[in-house]
C-alpha cells in the first residue's frame, strides 16, 4: 500500500509539475498552451544530450535546459499567440495554434532523437531511501519536492508581488489593466517564457524518471490538463491538488482493479468535481440560481 | 467552464491533429519524384502506401518499418527497379492508432486504390487487423509484421496480407520452452495495457498452462512511469520468476522496480521488450540475472548482401537492436512484391497474390534468412520457434546466423 501511495504521488507531481507550467502561461494571458508537455520533453532530450553525451557539468547542464525552455516558450508566445492578437483582436485560436507548436517540437524531437527511450542521467545521488515502508529513489523525492515548492512560490509571486498582481489584474479583466499602464504584450510575452523555462527545469528533473521518450509529450499534456480542470483554472495550489489526485487514483485503481481502470477512474473523478464544484477542487464554489 | 470545455475539445483533437500534422504524402521516391508517381498499371513509377506509425506509442516500430522499406525502394531503383520501374513509397501517419489507421485507408483508397501495387497495413497488430479488412475490399497485395492475431494462419481470412513474420504464438511457444527448461513452476507475467503486447498474452498464458507452469498476472497502463507496486505484487506472490511483456521505456520500470524492491528475481524479456535495448535504460549492476528473446538475423558481417544493402541504402541511420528483426521486416516488403512481380510478371493484383503464394524467398532478405507463404496459410510459414533464442540481457547482436553456430 505504502509503495502504491507514494508511486501515485510522483506520477501526480509530474502532473501537477505540468500544470503549473500551463498555469504560469494562462493566468497572465489566457491561453492553454498545449505545448507546453511538448517542451517538458524537449527538456528532458536536451538533459540527455548535455549530461548523458556530452559529459556537460550538472549546474550548466540545468541552466542550458532552462534557457532552452525559456527560448522554446518565448517562440511559442511569438509564432503562435501574437500574430493573433495582432490579426483577430483576441487569441481563442490559439487553442489550436499552440497543439500545432506542440505537433512541430514533438517532430523535431523525433528527427534529431528519434523513438526509443533513452536514459537521463540523475546528477544527484543513487540508490534508494525507505521511509514509512516504501521505498524512493533520490530524483523521485526531488520531484515531489519541487512540484510543492514550485507550486508555493508560484501562488506567492501572483498573489504578493505587483508583478504577479498586473499579471491577476490583466487575467481579471484586460481592457482596464491596459488602461493602467499594464503592458499586456510585454506581459504575455514573459508568460510564455517563464512557463517554458519552468518546462526545461521540470524536463532536466523528471527525465531520469520517465527517460527522454518523444511519445510522451501528448500524454503528459493531457494528464497536466485534467490537474488543472480538477484543480481549478489559474490555481497554482489546485493545480497541485488535482495532480496528485490524478496520480494517486490512476495509480491506485491500476494496482487493485486492473490496469484498463486507471484512465476510467480519473475520467470518472474528473467528471464528479466538475459536476458539484464547476470551477474544479481550488476554485470557489458557485451558487446556482433557481 | 466553457473555456475548459473548449480545451478538452481541443485536447481530444490533438492526437489526430498530430496525426495530420505528419500524414500529408511523405514520398520516398528514392530516385522516383513525386510527378513520376502514377497508376500502377502503367508505366510509371510503382506505388507502396505505407500506412505507419511516426508518431505515437509504436513510433518505434513504424519508423524503422520505413526506413526498411525506403531503402529496398533505394536498392531496386538503383538495380533497374521492380520490373524496369522505380518504386515509390508514399507515408501515411497513423499516429499508432488503429481508428487513424483505418480513416487513412479509407480515405486513400476510396479514390485511389488503382495508384497502388501494394500497401503495407500498419507498424504493429492491431492496426494490421484493422486495415485487413479494408485492402480485401479493395483486393490490394498487402505485406505487414503480422497480422495481430493469427488470421492469416487461414489464407481465406486474409486473402491479400502475406506477413512478413512467422506467427504470433511462435515466440511466445520459444519463452514457455526456456522458462520451463529453466525449471521454474511459478512466474509472474507483468505485461503492458497496450495493443501490442495484449495480442501476444493471449498466446503466452494458454502455452504456460499448458507446459504446467502457475502464474500471477499483472498488467500496466502505457502511461505508467513506475513499475515498483506491480512487481512488488508479483514478490508478493512468491513468484521464482518475472516474464515481462513491456514496450519502450517499460522495460526500465520492470529493472528499476526490482532493484527498487532489493530482489533479485530472474527476469525474461518477451520479444518486444527486446526490441529496446533494455540495458541502455538502467545503471549496469541491474542488468543482471535478466535474460531477452531474441528473433534470429542473418550475419551482417559475413555476407548477408540483404542486411548489408538496407543498412547502405537506408535514408538514414537505422536504430541499433531493431535494425534487423524491425526494419527488416519493412525491407522483405518491398522483396516480397519484387519477387512477386518477378514470378507473375505483372502488378496486377491478383497475379502478385497468386505469385506470392508459391514463394519461398532464401536471397535478399535482412530480418531472417528464408520467408515463404503457401496457398492455405500467409503466414511465413519457415518461420517457427526455432527463430528465437532467450539470451542474457546485453548479448543481443546481430550477428547471429541461423541456425546457431
Amino acid at each position: 500500500m505504502a509503495i502504491t501511495i507514494w508511486t501515485g504521488l510522483v506520477l501526480g507531481s509530474i502532473y501537477a509539475l505540468v500544470a503549473t507550467g500551463f498555469t504560469i502561461a494562462m493566468v497572465p494571458t489566457g491561453v492553454f498552451n498545449f505545448a507546453q508537455g511538448a517542451i517538458v520533453v524537449g527538456g528532458t532530450f536536451v538533459t540527455y544530450q548535455l549530461l548523458t553525451v556530452s559529459g556537460t557539468p550538472a549546474g550548466l547542464a540545468l541552466v542550458l535546459v532552462v534557457l532552452v525552455g525559456a527560448a522554446a516558450g518565448l517562440l511559442c508566445e511569438v509564432l503562435t499567440v501574437r500574430p493573433l492578437r495582432w490579426a483577430r483582436g483576441n487569441v481563442d485560436n490559439a487553442l489550436v495554434t499552440t497543439v500545432g507548436a506542440s505537433t512541430v517540437i514533438a517532430g523535431l524531437i523525433g528527427v534529431k532523437w528519434g523513438y526509443l527511450p533513452l536514459q537521463v542521467t540523475f546528477p544527484g545521488p543513487s540508490g534508494f531511501v525507505h521511509f514509512l515502508g516504501t521505498v524512493a529513489s533520490p530524483v523521485q523525492i526531488f520531484v515531489v519536492g519541487t512540484a510543492i515548492v514550485a507550486t508555493f512560490v508560484f501562488e506567492a509571486f501572483f498573489r504578493y508581488t505587483r508583478r504577479g498582481q498586473a499579471a491577476l489584474a490583466v487575467a481579471e479583466d484586460r481592457d482596464p489593466a491596459m488602461l493602467r499602464g499594464v503592458n499586456v504584450s510585454r506581459l504575455s510575452l514573459v508568460a510564455f517564457t517563464v512557463a517554458g523555462a519552468f518546462g526545461g527545469l521540470v524536463g532536466y528533473l523528471i527525465g531520469p524518471i520517465t527517460y527522454a521518450d518523444a511519445i510522451l509529450a501528448t500524454t503528459i499534456a493531457l494528464y497536466g490538463f485534467v490537474a488543472v480542470a480538477l484543480g481549478g483554472e489559474g490555481s497554482f495550489v489546485g493545480g497541485l491538488i488535482g495532480g496528485l489526485v490524478v496520480g494517486l487514483a490512476s495509480t491506485f485503481a491500476t494496482t487493485y482493479i486492473g490496469a484498463n481502470y486507471g484512465d476510467l477512474a480519473v475520467l470518472v473523478l474528473m467528471l464528479a468535481t466538475l459536476a458539484l464544484r464547476p470551477k474544479g477542487l481550488g476554485g470557489a464554489a458557485v451558487a446556482r440560481s433557481v | 467552464m466553457r473555456k475548459l470545455t473548449a480545451v478538452a475539445m481541443a485536447l481530444c483533437v490533438a492526437s489526430a491533429l498530430a496525426a495530420c500534422g505528419s500524414s500529408s504524402n511523405s514520398t520516398s521516391s528514392a530516385g522516383a519524384t513525386a510527378s513520376e508517381a502514377s497508376s500502377s498499371s502503367s508505366k510509371g513509377a510503382i506505388n507502396v502506401l505505407d500506412i505507419t506509425a511516426t508518431s505515437g506509442a509504436t513510433a518505434i516500430f513504424g519508423a524503422q518499418e520505413t526506413l526498411g522499406m525506403q531503402a529496398a525502394a533505394a536498392y531496386y531503383n538503383a538495380h533497374g527497379g521492380i520490373l524496369g520501374r522505380k518504386v515509390n513509397i508514399v507515408v501515411k501517419n497513423d499516429n499508432s492508432d488503429p481508428t487513424t489507421a483505418t480513416q487513412i485507408a479509407t480515405h486513400e483508397l476510396a479514390s485511389n486504390a488503382s495508384k497502388y501495387a501494394m500497401v503495407w497495413v500498419g507498424e504493429e497488430g492491431t492496426v494490421s487487423a484493422a486495415l485487413v479488412p479494408i485492402v480485401k475490399r479493395y483486393n490490394l497485395f498487402a505485406t505487414s509484421v503480422n497480422d495481430g492475431n493469427s488470421a492469416c494462419l487461414k489464407a481465406s481470412a486474409c486473402p491479400t496480407l502475406f506477413t512478413q513474420a512467422g506467427p504470433i504464438a511462435a515466440g511466445e511457444a520459444a519463452d514457455t520452452a526456456a522458462l520451463k527448461q529453466a525449471g521454474y513452476t511459478n512466474v509472474g507475467v507483468i505485461a503492458e495495457q497496450g495493443t501490442y503486447d495484449q495480442s501476444e498474452l493471449q498466446y503466452m498464458l494458454p502455452d504456460l498452462k499448458a507446459a504446467g507452469i502457475k502464474y500471477t498476472e499483472v498488467t500496466f497502463p502505457p502511461t505508467a512511469v513506475s513499475l515498483t507496486p506491480e512487481m512488488s505484487q508479483l514478490k508478493s506472490a512468491g513468484v521464482q520468476a518475472v516474464f515481462a511483456m513491456t514496450l519502450g521505456p517499460a522495460g526500465g520500470y520492470v529493472l528499476g522496480g526490482r532493484a527498487a524492491l532489493g530482489w533479485n528475481v530472474p527476469v525474461q524479456f518477451d520479444v518486444a521488450g527486446s526490441t529496446v535495448d533494455v540495458a541502455s535504460l538502467v545503471p549496469k549492476g541491474d542488468t543482471s540475472n535478466v535474460k531477452e528473446t531474441i528473433q534470429y538475423c542473418e550475419d551482417i558481417k559475413h555476407n548477408n548482401p540483404g542486411f548489408n544493402a538496407m543498412v547502405q541504402y537506408a535514408p538514414s541511420k537505422l536504430a541499433g537492436n531493431i535494425a534487423c528483426p524491425i526494419a527488416g521486416d519493412g525491407w522483405g516488403g518491398i522483396v516480397l512484391l519484387a519477387n512477386a512481380a518477378k514470378a507473375a510478371g505483372s502488378l496486377d493484383a491478383n497475379s502478385l497474390i497468386k505469385a506470392a503464394q508459391g514463394l519461398d524467398i532464401k536471397t535478399n532478405e535482412a530480418s531472417s534468412p528464408e520467408k515463404c507463404w503457401t496457398s492455405a496459410n500467409h503466414e511465413d510459414t519457415c518461420q517457427g520457434p526455432s527463430y528465437y533464442e532467450i539470451v542474457p540481457l546485453g548479448s543481443l547482436k546481430q550477428t547471429r546466423v541461423y541456425p546457431l553456430q
